[in-house]
């Protein structure tokens, strides 16, 4: 039985970790809503892709590869959190918020940890990861179907959540003009 | 885009920018990886040694018996400390776990090995001759088999990885693969012993020569399930697929349609010894205990006693 010795990290490891774990984890923040699972998270996702990081880098794409594994790992880590919504927590970042509206943002980020993970991953990926629909599902291991229906589904439920500050909105505009 | 598209974007984007990004490192991930690959599930057979107890520790040293002029060393697991572990003493059974680490050995072909189990501080050590070094240090790594479907990869339109490269790349882990002749791997998300209800060495006689072994798996009901559905979804006829175990090719089936009988015999391309080590790596039962707190092994010299 050929067995397999304790390998030296390879550079492309290093690079890709390097190069890319800072958009993973930003993409698991937004899905899990907490630093901490988040940053547990990627370390997870990375390492299982470094034990099969011979076959990972001749990928076209390894990057998508990883993101399924955090995709996947994240619905664990709610399956496993139970189906409560997340908390809204403190943050930890020293930039400002630079949404103009922040009440608008604080009402977006709290209807988004309402709704069930795999809606939530799905407008992650297709919003903040900027994925098209095909690749969505690829990375879920759902059909592309479901993805157009999750995301129509969750945008509803944000514009749905939004119109009566839009409704605001737009009679304040109305009222500037006149 | 629509508004409220562009709003969610923009909202995503400043929610992600307000949390400080924690530095990754390489190294570590990779060092992780190994350990938790070396000692992956609940099969993996010290598990049940280092997992029970979050003690930490230098020591361990085992006096063993010295074989008749041939160099011995000790190999000494042991456990770090880990303040997150809430071990179940009571599973932990020193003489469970030091069967199972010499019946591994002799599967192996490993001879003249000695094996102590000590709990206060915890520590595993094996004994053996200096020769299968590596093969002691190793004796734990089960060769996990499991697959379920992944997603084709590359994307449509892309060239696709030569098939060769999937049966090659000898560092991809213990996971089971399967590979269609287009290069797509496929791989699972279980260990061997969730996914099998049986593996056994069978002698394949084709003619004379020491390589006359396979080892034929018999699938779990929901294995056999997934597998059927992947090669019932295979697009072309006659598509050969790889099924690999560890690092060593098991079998490269040609796929006719739908297979439910949920059996994979491998080629007939082992030694005796290594269609048999390989069926009681497949199939070691899982020991019990935690997920384990991070190992240290250290080689020394044996000393006499």
């Amino acid at each position: 039985m050929k067995r397999r010795p304790p390998p030296s990290v390879e550079p492309g490891f290093v690079e890709f970790v390097a190069a890319r774990s800072a958009a993973l984890f930003r993409t698991a923040v937004l899905i899990v809503g907490d630093r901490h699972a988040a940053e547990d998270l990627v370390q997870s996702a990375l390492e299982r892709a470094y034990r099969h990081w011979g076959r990972v880098s001749a990928m076209d794409a390894p990057e998508a590869y990883v993101r399924r594994i955090l995709a996947n790992l994240a619905m664990d880590h709610f399956r496993a959190a139970g189906r409560r919504p997340v908390e809204l927590l403190e943050y930890d970042g020293a930039a400002p918020d630079v949404y103009p509206d922040v009440d608008e943002h604080d009402a977006v980020i709290r209807i988004l940890r309402e709704l069930p993970p795999r809606m939530r991953t799905v407008l992650v990926l297709r919003y903040f990861d900027d994925l098209t629909e095909t690749q969505v599902a690829e990375v879920l291991g759902i059909t592309v179907g479901t993805v157009k229906s999750q995301g129509a589904r969750a945008l509803a439920k944000l514009r749905e959540a939004m119109a009566p500050q839009e409704a605001a909105e737009q009679a304040e505009q109305e009222e500037r003009t006149a | 885009m629509t508004d409220i598209e562009e709003k969610l974007t923009g909202i995503l984007n400043a929610e992600a920018d307000r949390h400080d990004i924690p530095v990754f490192s390489a190294q570590r991930i990779a060092e992780n990886a190994v350990r938790k690959g070396f000692w992956r599930q609940r099969r993996v057979l010290l598990l049940a040694a280092i997992g029970l107890a979050g003690l930490g520790g230098a020591g361990g040293a085992v006096v063993s018996a010295v074989s008749h002029g041939e160099a011995r060393v000790t190999v000494t697991f042991q456990a770090e400390r880990d303040q997150d572990s809430n071990p179940s003493a009571s599973s932990f059974k020193p003489e469970d776990v030091r069967t199972w680490i010499l019946g591994r050995a002799k599967a192996d072909g490993l001879r003249d090995v000695e094996v102590t189990v000590r709990r206060q501080p915890l520590a595993v050590t094996i004994t053996g001759r200096a020769s299968d070094t590596e093969r002691l240090k190793m004796l734990g790594m089960p060769a996990d088999l499991f697959f379920a479907e992944m997603g084709a990869y590359p994307a449509p339109g892309e060239t696709p990885l030569p098939p060769s490269k999937c049966v090659e790349k000898q560092d991809i882990g213990p996971d089971l693969q399967i590979c269609d002749q287009h290069g797509y791997v496929y791989s699972s998300s279980g260990s061997a012993d969730d996914n099998l209800t049986a593996a056994a060495a069978q002698a394949v006689h084709r003619g004379p020569g020491p390589r006359d072994w396979a080892v034929v798996i018999h699938l779990d009901a929901a294995t056999t399930r997934s597998y059927s559905a992947f090669t019932g979804d295979r697009a072309a006829p006659h598509e050969r697929i790889t099924v690999l175990a560890g690092s060593m090719g098991l079998a490269e089936p040609i796929i006719d349609g739908r297979v439910s009988d949920g059996v994979i015999e491998s080629e007939a391309a082992f030694t005796e010894q290594q269609a048999k080590a390989l069926a009681v790596d497949l199939l070691s039962p899982s020991p019990p205990g935690l997920y384990p707190p991070l190992l240290t092994v250290t080689v020394s010299p044996a000393r006499s006693s």
